[in-house]
């Protein structure tokens, strides 16, 4: 842990207590996980972009079908390079600390795979299947599953959700809230 | 649900001015696949655009996960933001410059902060979604901010809110990491789902509930007795047994009072008749003692786990205070009972709320399947793959759920009656089936038992048969508790009810039998050892109680000491229901897994077919649980050997799971199991509550052992203890009779009645709510059609933008300013838009 303190400065530990919902010591086995993805890297410097591909080989996004829009929902160059704090963010949005309405928030954007700031249907299908994987369901089967969603989640009867329904929509859904 | 609501709001639609819909939509309307229109697209930013995102709700979300409260200053201040910000809107691109725009008005307002606010503000800071070095620079805003300290009694309540918060932090960030268990909780939930892992979390619950349990019968019963035990080294010194020629000589004494001194001689006698029984090698008191025996450790009733231990009625320390055992004794029971009430009261509050959920149709399935994917996070390829399976699994279920529906309304009455047929003929082989077992385990332990008084020494001199023998009720009801659960989910298909249902019914079958099970049991062990025995003897029985129901064992006399074999009793059934468990699942799958890869046929595909069973699994722990809290007071270690049987039952569990089931769990968890896992928890400590009750209340203690000699039942030595304060006595006399508990049971009603009757008007609000939703969202498509068609028809040669922007619509309020503030926005922009047309034409015109 002595390697790891002198990397950053107090303050700066210090900040990232206070803005993630880690301690300290987190945030240090953090930054270790975040350095084993690319070692060379970011031994040099340390606030070094890792391109998405080298994003994508930590453990717990590789095999997430919403991986690539994890990353780029994250990264602040909007372009899926992550750099550690952004690395960070992604965590500490992901921990178990973290409350509902900022896990929606995230949860929103990265669904939202047109970027229009609304779930539309053709978000909903991309969705279901990426869930799904290799085997797929008939597109039959798929439209329905969207119509059933969109009807139980849209409540101004728009066909498409917007944010404050989809957190309501969220809040009434269990699994989400664990 | 779905349907009705949206039947519900087909007929809005129908209602509100249908001839204004159907020419605004634009024509270049999205594919025909989809049945929602799409609405039609603006290219101006709406100012709910460029509001904060959820800030209506977030001000009061801080603080933990489920905030109700609202504060009205937040609300205020972003509906005057959302109309200010009309004038900056100028098609941003970025999310986080629109951020920036609604956050400034907070910090710029030149109020002074304190330390309280500034804390809160952080708080607000941490959780808003902004990249790491915006959320940096925020705070360094912050820090630099002038703040004042706080002073006196708001100082003290933000030091304790603080301090509360942290301290709750760690309590619960200690439960959830306990070091031994969570690393498995990981495994698994990366490996299966959450339905599976609930069943763990649940193991974990009762884990620590026993725990609690034990710690505190250490505390108020074993402690103070085994310290007593070591200091003043009180064994048991009865008289002398060889002048304890014949029990019955002591008359039938007819003042019933303990302390007199023809009783005292009776216990005193009865005392020397167990200990010679003890003694003697013929003993035939269980399976257990015989290897306690065999392995030279004694007699296991002079153990702790014994209720034979706890001899004393009241115990004296150095200084020779009283500890009034007894009394404490019966006191702890309560406690724990009480306690665990509330314990149950606390989880069973969240299954209500699912209840009303599911009844009110706002519990999302498709939401929750579909939504609850994105942080799934698996660290290997096969977890993933097992993931989707489930996935797909349960959205196959869900679309079969909604086919199902949509049959049964068309069902013919032929194949109606026939269907209620089959059901009630499986109800009928159900309650069959049951009595069935009922009896099989009854005679199964009066045999055993019989079978082992008769086996002495001569013929089994290690034990070991009689061992055996004495395994093979609890292996009868093991087998049973696994076998009937299956034999159950097949006739629960046969019934053809909804899924949900079919698992309900089969969880509450299975549970009547686990707990039909270890009552048959509980009966035929007191069928033989136990009846009410006549005033002037030690175990012979009172001919005059035995009615019908109640006989009396055959020998006419009860066992010495009955609580003891009793607890041993339990004990056995305990270990043996574990070593079942081993054995099956590591020897038993394995080889079933083994068959399925070694020779494909279909016999061996079904016989390898493993998959958790949600609902066994459950059972399992409610079982040992009801066993732990069943028995605690007869053997005041059970709760301690049901802290060790969770624990070894969960890696049992997980090594099933990882390594055994291969396929997708065959449960759909919706809210109706949730509801009967619920009720499952409740009748099963209602249940043993009863037993408790009756066990204190109802039964007479062994008069040879335990702190309880000569009294008529466990009850009365509270009353004896609560006779000295004859005032408290009085009052609670006075407390439990029914002048007191009729008010207070009408009040309860009228309590009842008045919740029921606002969650009534509360549920009409919520539909007027919906249907002022749908109508304003209809207001809003209406009024883009005609700004398009207007822009279009004023502006040919503009090109439409390629990105478009879209309303974002806040949770709105009954009397919403914001949608009035919608339609003056956009009348405004349609009269720019008019006047603009009329000069361009004017201006062509000249």
């Amino acid at each position: 842990m002595g390697a790891g303190k002198s990397v950053f400065t107090p303050q700066e530990l210090e900040d990232y207590e206070d803005l993630t919902y880690f301690t300290k010591k987190e945030v240090l086995s953090y930054f270790h996980q975040f350095k084993a993805l690319a070692p060379d890297l970011i031994s040099v410097q340390r606030d070094a972009r890792l391109p998405m591909e080298v994003i994508l080989r930590y453990p717990q996004l590789r095999y997430n079908p919403f991986g690539d829009r994890i990353c780029m929902v994250f990264s602040s160059s909007r372009d899926g390079d992550c750099n550690f704090e952004d690395f960070l963010d992604m965590m500490s949005v992901f921990s178990a600390e973290a409350p509902v309405s900022v896990k929606a928030e995230y949860a929103f954007r990265i669904f939202d795979f047109d970027g229009d700031d609304m779930i539309g249907p053709e978000d909903v299908e991309e969705i279901i299947r990426r869930l799904l994987g290799d085997v797929q369901f008939p597109q039959v089967d798929i439209l329905q599953l969207v119509q059933n969603l969109t009807s139980e989640a849209d409540l101004d009867d728009d066909g498409m959700l917007s944010f404050a329904e989809f957190e309501h929509a969220i809040s009434k859904s269990e699994d989400f809230m664990r | 649900m779905n349907r009705e609501v949206t039947a519900r709001k087909k007929d809005v639609w129908e209602e509100a001015n249908a001839e204004f819909y159907t020419e605004s939509y634009p024509s270049g309307s999205k594919t025909p696949t989809t049945h929602h229109r799409r609405p039609s697209r603006l290219a101006i930013p709406l100012p709910s655009h460029t509001a904060r995102r959820g800030s209506l709700l977030q001000g009061s979300r801080h603080f933990g996960k489920s905030g109700h409260r609202r504060k009205p200053s937040v609300t205020a201040l972003t509906y005057t933001s959302t109309m200010a910000a009309t004038e900056n809107a100028n098609g941003t691109t970025t999310n986080a410059n629109d951020i920036q725009v609604a956050i400034l008005p907070d910090l710029s307002e030149g109020t002074i902060l304190n330390e309280k606010k500034t804390w809160e503000e952080l708080h607000r800071i941490k959780s808003m979604p902004v990249p790491m070095t915006q959320k940096r620079q925020l705070k360094a805003q912050l820090t630099n901010l002038p703040k004042l300290r706080l002073k006196g009694w708001s100082h003290l309540k933000y030091l304790v809110k603080k301090s509360w918060k942290n301290v709750r932090s760690r309590v619960i960030r200690s439960y959830k990491h306990t070091v031994f268990l969570h690393d498995s909780l990981q495994a698994i939930e990366l490996r299966s789902g959450t339905a599976i892992v609930n069943v763990f979390l649940f193991i974990k619950w009762t884990l620590f509930l026993n725990l609690a349990i034990s710690i505190g019968l250490i505390i108020f019963i074993i402690g103070p007795y085994l310290t007593n035990y070591f200091i003043s080294d009180q064994t048991p010194s009865p008289a002398n047994a060889t002048t304890c020629e014949t029990v019955d000589a002591y008359g039938s004494a007819n003042n019933s009072k303990p302390d007199s001194p023809e009783w005292q001689r009776l216990i005193e006698c009865c005392e020397a008749l167990y200990v010679e029984e003890l003694q003697s090698p013929n003993a035939t008191r269980g399976g257990l003692s015989t290897i306690f025996k065999n392995l030279g450790w004694g007699d296991i009733e002079r153990w702790p786990i014994s209720f034979s231990f706890y001899h004393e009625t009241t115990l004296y320390d150095n200084n020779h205070t009283p500890y009034h055992f007894d009394a404490m004794y019966v006191i702890t029971g309560c406690f724990i009972f009480l306690s665990c009430l509330l314990l149950m009261v606390h989880s069973i509050a969240r299954g209500v709320k699912e209840v009303i959920q599911l009844n009110e149709g706002e519990f999302y399935k498709y939401s929750n399947l579909v939504f609850a994917g994105w942080e799934h996070y698996t660290n290997d390829e096969p977890g993933a793959e097992f993931k989707r399976r489930v996935l797909r699994k349960e959205m196959r279920i869900a679309l079969q759920t909604e086919a199902k529906k949509i049959n049964d309304l068309m069902i013919t009455k032929r194949q109606k009656l026939k269907i209620y047929l089959v059901r009630l003929f499986v109800n009928f082989t159900v309650v069959v089936l049951v009595i069935i077992s009922g009896v099989f385990i009854f005679y199964a332990v009066e045999g055993t038992l019989k079978q082992e008084s008769k086996l002495d020494l001569a013929d089994d001199p290690t034990g070991l048969w009689k061992l055996a023998i004495g395994f093979i009720p609890s292996f009868v009801i093991s087998i049973f508790n696994i076998s009937y659960p299956l034999i159950l989910s097949k006739l629960g298909k046969l019934e053809q009810y909804s899924r949900q249902w079919e698992t309900s019914l089969v969880l509450i079958r299975a549970l009547a039998i686990r707990i039909y099970s270890i009552y048959a049991a509980a009966y035929g062990f007191a069928r033989n050892s136990y009846c009410i025995p006549l005033k002037g003897f030690c175990t012979k029985c009172d001919p005059q109680h035995a009615n019908g129901l109640i006989e009396i064992p055959s020998s006419g006399h009860r066992k010495l000491c009955w609580e003891s074999i009793f607890g041993l009793q339990i004990y056995r059934l305990m270990i043996a229901d574990l070593l079942i468990k081993i054995v099956i699942t590591f020897v038993t799958d394995p080889l079933r897994k083994l068959l399925k890869h070694c020779c494909k046929n279909k016999v061996t595909e079904k016989i390898g077919h493993l998959s958790f069973n949600i609902v066994r699994h459950s059972l399992d722990v409610i079982y040992i649980q009801t066993l732990s809290m069943m028995s605690f007071f007869v053997a005041p270690f059970s709760p301690l050997f049901a802290v060790i049987y969770c624990f070894l039952v969960f890696y049992i569990k997980k090594f099933s799971v990882l390594y055994n089931c291969t396929s997708p769990p065959d449960t759909f968890r919706t809210s109706r199991t949730t509801i009967t896992f619920m009720a499952a928890k409740m009748i099963s400590f209602i249940i043993v509550l009863f037993t408790f009750v009756s066990y204190i209340g109802f039964m007479v203690p062994s008069r040879e052992c335990g702190p309880f000699r000569g009294l008529d039942s466990p009850w009365q030595a509270m009353q004896m203890h609560l006779e000295v304060y004859p005032k408290l006595y009085d009052f609670l006399n006075r407390a439990g009779s029914p002048g007191v508990a009729v008010p207070i049971s009408l009040i309860l009603i009228l309590l009842a009645y008045y919740y029921y009757s606002v969650a009534i008007a509360n549920r009409a609000m919520v539909e007027t709510l919906r249907h002022l939703l749908i109508l304003e969202g209809h207001d809003k498509q209406y009024l883009f059609g005609k700004l398009n068609s207007l822009r279009r028809k004023a502006k040919p040669e503009v090109r439409r933008r390629s990105v478009f922007r879209s309303v974002r619509t806040k949770e709105l309020k009954p009397h919403s300013r914001k949608s009035t503030a919608y339609k003056e926005y956009y009348k405004t922009i349609i009269d720019e838009d008019r006047n603009a047309n009329a000069n361009m034409q004017q201006g062509a015109n000249l």
